[in-house]
């Protein structure tokens, strides 16, 4: 269970694959509805492949996580029926007042091995 | 230089407006793979200290990237780099609205934002606008 102890700055903790389907995109339209379909994929998808990857990659947690930033990087968007690779770091941890907040990297590729982007996650873990 | 300075964006992003509904709340949670009593769960988050449903913190975000994308060359809103920080939830059935200004002085940054209908800030920080190679890296 990944709990503040389990997090180790510098570690590679795995990583998690991502492919943009047009169904995807079709669901992702059905709640951000003006947001233009092309061939290519919606900047914001990158939200959904840095959210799936933490969750399959750190996993089991315990309940209560808070997202405090998040950071993205966006490079080129990829075309439909590309497979985004998505590394999953532990950037940092740190006790602020009581709290422990954790930075998480994240780093997406294609096949390829073109960048599609780089964020950074960083969480309030509960106790 | 992370721009030519012939290019000049709008001083303001489109502002664009979502009711956080259930039904949005749910589909974002399929999306994401996300089903955290707190947003899926009445009677759960009800008894939790949130005192009802709140909204997935990144779907404010994603109104925020659709934002940029509607206000930018598509040649643009393809290079970005996006660093914001969540100040409150956001409640079922709140409608929030995301936009951003041209920082002063700068060609390409918006400080942008989303607020409830209350008018309260629920995210904010920056976009920055870049050409491909201009971006960096993360630390």
């Amino acid at each position: 269970v990944f709990v503040y102890e389990t997090y180790e700055p510098g570690k590679l903790y795995g990583t998690h694959q991502f492919r943009i389907t047009r169904e995807l995109i079709r669901d992702w339209l059905a709640i951000y509805a003006s947001d233009s379909s092309t061939d290519l994929m919606p900047p914001g998808l990158v939200i959904l492949m840095q959210q799936q990857a933490y969750k399959a990659i750190v996993a089991p947690r315990p309940p209560g996580h808070v997202q405090g930033r998040q950071q993205f990087q966006v490079h080129v968007l990829p075309p439909v029926d590309s497979i985004i690779h998505t590394q999953v770091s532990c950037i940092s941890k740190e006790m602020r007042k009581e709290r422990r907040w954790v930075e998480m990297g994240f780093r997406g590729r294609t096949s390829a091995d073109v960048e599609v982007y780089t964020g950074i996650n960083t969480i309030l873990v509960p106790c | 230089v992370l721009i030519d300075s012939c290019i000049s964006f709008p001083t303001q992003l489109n502002s664009l407006e979502k009711i956080c509904d259930y039904e949005a709340i749910h589909r974002f949670a399929v999306l994401s793979d996300d089903f955290n009593p707190i947003h899926v769960d009445r009677e759960f988050a009800a008894a939790s200290p949130m005192g009802g449903i709140i909204a997935h913190g990144p779907m404010s975000l994603g109104l925020l990237f659709q934002a940029v994308r509607s206000s930018l060359h598509e040649q643009y809103a393809q290079h970005i780099a996006v660093d914001v920080r969540f100040r409150r939830p956001v409640r079922e059935n709140d409608c929030i609205t995301a936009g951003g200004d041209l920082r002063a002085g700068h060609m390409s940054t918006y400080d942008v934002w989303v607020k409830n209908q209350k008018g309260e800030v629920v995210v904010e920080g920056e976009v920055r606008v870049a050409s491909p190679d201009a971006l960096g890296k993360p630390r």
